[in-house]
């Protein structure tokens, strides 16, 4: 899917540096808790992933992820858990 | 089962881990400098890890067996550990 269909009105000022727009992107969809702008219905959305702090690397095996964002327990919603 | 080698495993196994969990992240982010510089330092330290553990407690892979008599024989077998 192309990004730019996802964000048009985000992304109209593009900075020309590629590492620069991805940390822009993070500020925008991670720390954002706005809804992505222009969303049509029945696409599927997924936000950006951006590197903001990392479990150690002890903590990262036990919990089977080094990003806290992505730690989410098994069971943890109630929604999506079969035996829950 | 010897603790301090239990730990020192673990902290191969644990900065492995962090660079791969790095590796796929950054599959989907080759421009993100800070995330590139992470994995070189994790990659760095996993390294010194294993090499601090083979040089106490012998190869972790055959292929890094460089001594004689044979030392690869001589880490548990996979039924000794606990």
């Amino acid at each position: 899917m192309n990004p730019n269909e996802v964000l048009p009105a985000a992304l109209e000022n593009k900075p020309a540096n590629v590492a620069a727009e991805a940390i822009d992107m993070c500020k925008m969809q991670f720390y954002n808790p706005m809804p992505i702008v222009g969303a049509k219905l029945t696409y599927a959305y997924v936000p950006f992933q951006c590197l903001c702090c990392l479990y150690p690397p002890e903590v990262g095996l036990r919990q089977g992820t080094i990003f806290p964002e992505l730690d989410r327990p098994y069971g943890a919603d109630p929604v999506y858990t079969v035996d829950g | 089962m010897n603790e301090a080698r239990d730990r020192m495993l673990k902290e191969v196994m644990a900065l492995d881990f962090m660079a791969i969990e790095l590796n796929l992240y950054l599959d989907t982010h080759p421009y993100d400098q800070r995330a590139v510089m992470v994995f070189v330092d994790t990659a760095r330290r996993a390294k010194m890890a294993r090499e601090n553990f083979e040089r106490m407690y012998g190869p972790l892979m055959a292929s890094s067996s460089n001594s004689f008599p044979w030392p690869w024989i001589e880490n548990p077998w996979p039924w000794d550990v606990q």
